[in-house]
Parts: C-alpha cells; structure tokens; sequence
C-alpha cells in the first residue's frame, strides 16, 4: 500500500496546499506529499536490491549445501540402520524373545515358540514346540479346521525368518540350522489375477517348491492335493512328502486333513502331529496345543455346530455322516448283491455280510468269522 | 509446413512441442491457467472433471478442442492425471510477456510420470534387461534417493518384484516380460530404444563415473544397462527438478530365499489386500524414522544366512538390550529425525522452501548427538556405523550462519538471511529502518 498521510473528514480543511490527494475512503483521505514520496521511492528500491541480495546469499547456501548432502544420504543410511537395531531391540524386549543359538545342519529346537502375528491379536496365545532332526525332518499335522495349524506352520516360518534376521526370536529357547530358502505352498484367494484354476495354482507351487528346494531349505505345505478329487490328492500330497523327506531331506510342515498322509509317520524322517482337540459336552473346545500322534477325528460337525448352524441342520449332517461311514461297503455289497442274480447261496452269503454288525464284535469274533466265511466262499467258488 | 503457416503463432508452438512429447499429457502454460488441446483435452476433461471448451486455431481453421486449470492448484490436477496412469509434460514460459514479443518462449521443463513423482509418491520404478533365462534390474526411487541395480533368475523375478514399491517398468523395446508379472503386478511400462540406452551409457559414465562393471564389482555388462535406462529416463524426464541419487551400487548377497508366493502367504509387509496391517512388519515394527521403517521391511525381506552377519546384529541388539541408558538417549534423538532421505529429495530438487534447510540443521544436529551417542557402544556393528558417518559440522554452521530460525516459505521477498551475515545487506536495511521511522 505504501506511504500516505491519512486525514479524518472533518480535519480535511487543516490540510496544507502541498498535501497531495492519493485516495478517498468513506471516512477519511490519503495524502502524499513530494517528499514523503521520494522516501517511498528510495524504500521501495532499497527493498527490491536488498530481497533480490537475499535471495542471491540463499541461493550460495543452497549450492554449499548440495555440495555436503552425498554425506547426508550416507549418514542417513546410519540412521536407518541404528534405528532397525533400537527397533529390533525394543520387541525383543517388549516381547520378551529370545535369543537363538545356531547349529549346522538341520537340527532345530524351538521350545515354545510363538506366532508374532496371531500373539498381537489373540488374547491367549498357545506357544508350541518344534523340534527338527534328521530321524523327524517331515512333520505331518493333523487336526480339524480351526484347530490352528495354518497359524502354527506358518509360526515356524517366521520364527526362522526373525531369527536369521536379527537373531531373537518369539520362543523361549531356540535353537536351529539356518534355512537357505523359505518355500511355501499355502492355499489362499491370491492368485485369481492369475486366472489359472486353483488346482493347476497349486501344482505350479508345489513344482516351485520341489525344484527349489535343498537339504537346507524349510518347507511349509497348508493342505496340499485340495483342489482336485481325493484319491488324487492324497497320491499327490503323498508323493510329494515322501520326495522332499527322502530325496532332497529338507525340513517340512504339513498340514492336511488326509490321514491317510499319517501312514508316511512310520517312515524313518517323518513324524505325526495333530492340534490337540478335547470333546466338551455336545461340542468341542481346541487347545491350541500340539500334540504327538494323528488326530482321528475332524469335528466338522462340531464346528458347525460352533458357527451357529441351527439344530435341525446339524442333525441332519450327523444323519448322513453316519450313512457314509457306512456307505462304501454296504453299497460294494448291495451292488453284488443285485448282480447275483437268482443263486440263493451267493445270495445268503450276501444277506448276511450286509446285516453284520462289525463294530459289535470282539476283533477276535471278527477273525472267527472271517475264517468261516472264507471256507463258505471256497463252496461257491465254482459258481462265482 | 503449408498448414502449420495458417496455424496461430502459439499453436505452432504448441505442435512443435507436442511432438517431442507424444506419449505425454502436455500442460501447455498460458499465462495464469496450463491448457490442453485436442485429444489431450478430451482426455484431460474427462478424467479431471472440467469443462472443455474450444479455441480459435487460426485463419479458415476449425476450432480445436481446449480445457485448462488455473497455475496455483496445479498440483492436485496433477497427481490425478499421473495417479491415472498418465505422464505429464509440463511446459512452462520461460520469459515475461512484454509488447513488441510475438510469443513468449516455452520449455517442457519437466514430465511427471507413475514413478517419478516423488513430492507426492514414494513409489519409484524398475528397468529390466532380459539375458536368456536372467534378469538384471535396477531401482530408481526419487523421493528417497535409492539407486541400485541387481539381478535374479527366472523363477525369481516374482519374488524380487514384490519386494519393491514400483508403478513403472523400463525396458528395451522387444524384451519380452513374463505375463505372470503383468498379471500379478501394477504398473505402467516403458518401452526404450537402443539408441536411448546408448545415450544412458554415456551418461552413466561420463556423470556417475561408472565406466565399467567391474567398478560396481560384476563383470556383466547388463548391470551397467540395466542403470543406464533407468538414469537416462529419470534424467530427461526430471531435468533440473532432478533431486540427488545415491551412488548406484549392486544390492546382492547371500540371502534367504523367499518368494513370491511365501512373500504373499506369510503376509510379510503386505496382508493378502495389500495394506500393512496383521502383517509381520506390523507386528514388530518399532522404528522411529521413515528411514529405520523402510530399512527394517528391506531386512524381513532379505533375511541373513551367513552366521557371522547374523552373530552381528545378534551382539548388537544385545548391547542395546544391555544399554538403556544409551538406548533412550538414541531414542530422544531419533524421535525428532525428519525423512531425512524425503528432505534429501525435497532440497537437492528445485522444490525446497528455506523451511526445508532448517529441517536439515536440525536433523544435522542430531546426527552429531548420534555420534556421541555411538562412540559409547562396542560392538562391531556400531563401530562400523560410527566408521561410516560423515562430519556434517560444515552444513550446520553455514546454515546456521546464513539463514534466520524462523524462515518464510517464500524465497524472493526477504526476510530470509540473519542479521550480520552480510555487511552490504545489513547497510540497506538499516537505512530502510531510517527512513521509515522519519
């Protein structure tokens, strides 16, 4: 705005004859007069040369400080890493980790050990143990759906990864051959970009696995042979563990819902688990805890029943469930059965196969039984 | 020719710079406003919501296409062009309008890309040189100053990529990129020519000094092009805005292997949506500094497999668990660090404010307590870490000298340098003071 001498309304007949009008507002006016504005010139101008010096001088630092900041970035790189090891520090002892002894080779022992992700978000988390050797390097999981075994494989994943990055871990004791590799074959959603079936997704990571891994690699597989039929599967995820364990002898977790897999346990270098699971009245209650040995049953039912599901649906499940416990057999018999034909002795055979009550006899009986049937069958053999 | 005669004096301008920038989005400045015309107004209209409109393109002409947005909120209209996917030319007046001028000249000063716009991105972008069944790379992220190139097998690429924030992918025109990486990844792809690559060797070498391989420690040739092609287009996109690059090196070593399904599976930095939370990087996160923060998500990544590499962080963090005392002191310290590596960006770009070089006093001053901090800490880790920090005493005291604590944003209209610091300055203002208080 400048530099102006500004006079009320009523004062305005006191205003001298060199007094120049600049601006007339509603209430007053401004003057200037020839001497007041030979200073606004010379502040003006002062004003320009000393912004424009001010700018030059900023500009000169600017250029001395582009000529250090190759050593900013370099102590900014210390910075960084100072602050990783406070970091690392902090949940170490926040978390209370602790801190892990290496071995060579494969043997690994993580004594309640703990998923740092699920720990955050669960208010009483179950640590686990995990124990590597040579004579148990594939460890096959069972237990039903919720039962925790993603979450316990997966915690064995980063208990390595945390240990080889900075060496603590969630546990408390561990002890363990560093891992060349971290290969997974995990079910998930995340490959529909992909817009490959989940089947021939699976296969593609379970080829990325055996081809990659070593005798130092550590292996986690969530349900593998899922996507296609189960005799399938079963043969697949069979195959596969049996060629990780025996040929390539890496460490593996495997979690899956075939017992038939179990059978692989009485092979030297696999060992059965399953997620301990205690029935508790008409349902179940997980412990979270592993546990030696396979785990028989799946609760399905009991998990539905958990979920909500109403009674009658439930109910209804426990119906068919039994029917297709019993279902393979029966339907073999039925069908020959059928097939007989009009012979009243394959006929009564039959019959009586069907009305058999197994699971009231004494193995012993059963034996018994067999034998008697045998020498039935060996009569009718030229009919058959 | 003939018909860019009976084009207005500014349209033919327009056209001979467009033409250099046809893969561009040109923002063609006209006094207050930056216009668009033709198809990039059509395109501008539409994906910022703004009227279009048309202009006059000269004698016995149809009038073309038009729409533009005002000089001062440029920025906001920027990022969503560039946030589409789009790259901006911004072409500015280099010179004042005055009578008797024709037409005042015009310059692309910069083009803003998905990977190279670090004031409001902190994404960055990859080339990548395929040889056979190899893949050699290199990383480029302005905002904060990384640069460095490396390689991987085939069956690796996924993984390797999904350990970068990138939203570009440089490569020579005829390399064939997996499809799974187009598929799995965003991004936005740039196709080179040789001729482009030649002029990045030359660059390379001439402006970072690289003029071999082997001064990176490789033998492979591809490495040096792999940097090559991202410097050059940063380079000729950024021009003067181009802020300051670390030395490029290669980033290798011997690191667990961790791909890129096992990346996505355990959730290591990024949860099955992409974001960070339930995540193990949200899980142990206790940084303090971007800095500490982006380091830490490069170590769950690349976890160690050499024993003596582990055994150092190992003893390390042990000395600090043993340290309290130092601990909370390094933790005062780092409480109040800025983005260095950002204010690095910001200042070595021609988009700092004197604010900014407060910033970096501070900052600097608190790398000097570091300092102290550190000579009381023993193990080998920290040794090297105190080896490796540079003297920075000079800066402060030249900062500290020049300019006043409490700075305005603007640069040219005073207020900006302490009293004392210059005599010839100090004469004019003190006469300002006389003749105002006359």
């Amino acid at each position: 705005m400048g530099y102006f001498i500004e006079v009320t309304k009523p004062n305005l007949k006191l205003v001298p004859k060199y007094f120049k009008r600049r601006q007339t507002l509603s209430s007053s006016e401004r003057f200037t007069t020839d001497y007041l504005k030979s200073l606004e010139e010379e502040i003006t101008t002062l004003r320009e040369r000393s912004n424009h010096l001010e700018y030059e001088l900023f500009c000169n630092l600017r250029e001395r400080v582009l000529e250090g900041l190759e050593r900013v970035a370099k102590n900014s790189l210390v910075l960084a890493e100072l602050d990783f090891l406070l970091g690392m520090s902090k949940v170490v002892e926040e978390k209370n980790w602790c801190e892990v002894e290496f071995t060579e080779g494969i043997d690994t022992l993580i004594e309640e050990g703990r998923n740092p992700i699920m720990e955050e978000t669960i208010r009483d988390f179950v640590p686990n143990d995990t124990r590597f050797s040579e004579e148990e390097r594939v460890l096959i999981i069972t237990g039903p759906n919720m039962a925790g075994k993603s979450s316990y494989i997966r915690q064995v994943a980063l208990i390595f990864l945390l240990a080889q990055m900075c060496g603590f871990a969630p546990a408390r004791k561990v002890r363990l051959g560093v891992a060349d590799a971290l290969l997974t074959r995990i079910g998930s959603g995340d490959y529909l970009p992909l817009g490959i079936s989940t089947f021939l997704n699976e296969m593609l990571d379970v080829s990325n696995v055996i081809n990659n891994a070593t005798k130092k690699s550590l292996v986690i597989l969530d349900e593998i042979g899922r996507g296609t039929s189960t005799y399938d599967g079963i043969s697949i995820a069979k195959a596969v563990l049996e060629y990780l364990g025996e040929r390539v002898g890496c460490r593996v977790l495997c979690a899956t819902h075939f017992l038939e897999l179990t059978e692989l346990g009485k092979k030297r270098g696999f060992k059965n688990y399953h997620m301990g699971v205690e029935r508790d009245g008409g349902g179940v209650r997980f412990l979270y805890r592993l546990v030696e040995g396979v785990g028989r049953e799946s609760f399905g039912i009991e998990v539905a029943k958990m979920a909500g599901i109403p009674q009658e649906v439930v109910k209804k499940a426990e119906e068919h469930l039994r029917r297709l416990r019993e279902g393979n057999t029966i339907r073999v018999l039925e069908e020959a059965y059928q097939r007989s034909g009009e012979d009243e002795e394959i006929k009564e055979v039959l019959r009586e196969l069907l009305s058999l009550q197994i699971e009231r006899m004494t193995p012993l009986e059963a034996l018994i039984y067999l034998a008697k049937l045998k020498e039935k069958v060996l009569g009718l053999k030229t009919k058959l | 020719m003939e018909e860019r005669e009976t084009l207005t004096p500014m349209l033919a301008q327009y056209h001979s710079l467009k033409e250099k920038y046809k893969d561009c989005i040109l923002l063609f400045r006209l006094g207050d406003f930056y216009e668009m015309f033709y198809e990039d107004a059509k395109i501008g209209s539409k994906v910022l919501g703004i009227a279009l409109t048309s202009r006059p393109a000269g004698k016995g002409r149809e009038r073309i296409p038009m729409c533009g947005v005002p000089y001062h909120s440029v920025q906001s209209y920027l990022q969503r062009l560039v946030m589409k996917g789009y790259k901006v030319a911004l072409c500015e007046q280099l010179e004042e309008a005055s009578k008797g001028k024709k037409i005042v000249r015009r310059e692309v000063v910069r083009v803003i890309t998905p990977g190279t716009y670090f004031e409001r991105s902190s994404e960055g972008l990859l080339s990548l040189i395929r040889k056979g069944k190899r893949f050699f790379l290199a990383y480029v992220n302005l905002a904060t100053g990384d640069f460095w190139t490396f390689s991987c097998k085939e069956d690796e690429l996924l993984g390797e990529l999904s350990k970068y924030n990138f939203k570009e992918i440089l490569t020579l025109k005829g390399t064939e990129v997996p499809e799974e990486v187009s598929k799995l990844f965003e991004f936005y792809l740039t196709e080179l020519d040789w001729e482009f690559l030649r002029e990045g060797l030359e660059r390379i070498k001439g402006e970072k000094g690289i003029v071999s391989p082997r001064v990176l420690g490789v033998e492979e040739e591809e490495y040096l092009m792999a940097l090559a092609l991202a410097y050059n287009y940063v380079k000729k996109t950024q021009k003067d805005f181009l802020p300051f690059l670390r030395k490029p090196k290669v980033f290798r070593g011997k690191f667990m292997r961790i791909d890129y399904r096992a990346q996505r599976s355990l959730e290591l930095v990024k949860n099955q949506e992409g974001r960070e939370n339930y995540t193990l990087l949200w899980a142990i996160n206790r940084t303090l500094t971007p800095m500490g923060k982006r380091l830490l998500k490069i170590k769950i990544l690349n976890p160690l497999l050499d024993l003596r590499e582990i055994e150092k962080v190992k003893s390390s963090v042990k000395e600090l668990l043993r340290r309290r005392d130092l601990r909370l002191e390094l933790e005062r310290v780092l409480k109040e660090m800025p983005d260095l590596d950002r204010l690095i960006s910001r200042i070595s770009s021609n988009i700092s404010t004197p604010r900014d070089f407060i910033l970096l006093k501070n900052s600097l001053k608190g790398i000097k307590k570091v300092g102290k901090i550190l000579k009381n800490l023993s193990s080998e880790r920290f040794r090297e870490l105190l080896n490796s920090l540079e003297e920075v005493g000079d800066l402060i005291e030249v900062i500290e000298k020049v300019l006043v604590e409490e700075p305005p944003i603007h640069l040219k209209e005073g207020g900006l340098v302490k009293e004392g610091t210059h005599k010839e300055l100090d004469l004019m203002r003190e006469r300002i003071r006389e003749l105002e208080g006359r």
